[in-house]
């Protein structure tokens, strides 16, 4: 069993454990001057990455990011520009099956042609090498550039919302 | 003007790194917005000045860092901006008295109020310098 898998396994033993450091009001909050028009937009991409994440598909990933994203992600490198980005989900889905279920929390314009995205998911993780699945828990932060009039993922980071393995 | 905006973004992380720096919760939560939100590794989110404080108090009981923020990005829209910056270094564990290495990298959004610029969102990561990996997101 490799480092992450520990980890992984971690995450199992400390499910149920969601105490951490953080507590939260739990009350969706959507800006207004993002108009309702492009508050579906942005829910539908989020969407759109959600079953292109649960189907292993990285074309379709790299349809809902801009041209020049960079992504952060708990335990990996930063991925930044669009092969490297593409590099990550190909390793990732070569490793791993996702199963999420994504829920908005928070929409809220950045101006005009930025906005952020703010949700969590949670479900089961497959690792691919033994068949192993494992629910998970994470929380998503998002900044989107709105490019040719769409709106794409422009910076993302997530972490796991599950206390690590002591 | 956009060259004074970038400075005061400058400035308002340097204030922050210092608190993280110092274990001072009190001074990393009077960096957000009122109505701010803290999304901390491998915990739930807190919002609000006093749940992000009581957040940092919990961080800082486990571990004390010394932060040097490398700023990558600083992009502002109006009263709007958002930074991506990372910090390594190693980590001393309070519990074990060992230390360990670590990147950490962060993503701010910060709001301007008042003509002050404020936290109105900030999310971190961690990668614990191991060789890449592509069995977890």
């Amino acid at each position: 069993m490799n480092a992450s898998k520990l980890k992984l396994a971690g995450i199992v033993a400390a499910l149920g454990m969601l105490v951490g450091c953080g507590a939260e009001d739990l009350t969706s909050s959507q800006d207004t001057t993002l108009n309702p028009a492009q508050q579906v937009e942005i829910q539908q991409l989020l969407g759109k990455y959600e079953v292109a994440l649960n189907a292993g598909d990285v074309p379709a990933v790299m349809q809902v990011y801009s041209n020049d994203p960079v992504v952060m992600t708990a335990d990996n490198p930063a991925s930044v520009g669009s092969a490297a980005v593409e590099g990550f989900y190909t390793g990732t889905f070569k490793a791993i099956a996702l199963n999420l279920k994504f829920s908005v929390a928070e929409v809220k314009a950045l101006g005009t042609d930025w906005a952020m995205l703010r949700s969590t998911s949670s479900g089961t993780l497959k690792i691919n090498a033994n068949g192993a699945e494992i629910p998970s828990a994470f929380q998503e932060l998002f900044v989107l550039h709105r490019e040719g009039g769409k709106w794409k993922f422009a910076r993302y980071f997530f972490s796991s919302i599950l206390p690590a393995a002591k | 003007m956009e060259k004074q905006e970038k400075a005061a973004i400058e400035a308002l992380l340097k204030e922050y790194q210092d608190a993280l720096s110092t274990s001072s919760a009190e001074k990393s939560a009077g960096l957000y917005a009122k109505e701010g939100l803290f999304m901390s590794s491998e915990a739930s989110s807190a919002n609000g000045t006093e749940n992000i404080r009581k957040a940092y108090q919990c961080i800082f009981s486990r571990i004390r860092r010394a932060i040097d923020f490398h700023i990558h990005e600083i992009s502002i829209e109006g009263d709007f901006a958002f930074a991506v910056t990372s910090s390594e270094g190693q980590v001393p564990l309070r519990a074990s008295n060992t230390t360990a290495p670590e990147e950490t990298r962060e993503l701010f959004i910060f709001e301007k109020k008042e003509g002050k610029w404020e936290i109105a969102h900030h999310m971190f990561n961690t990668f614990r310098g191991s060789p890449p990996s592509a069995s977890s997101l």
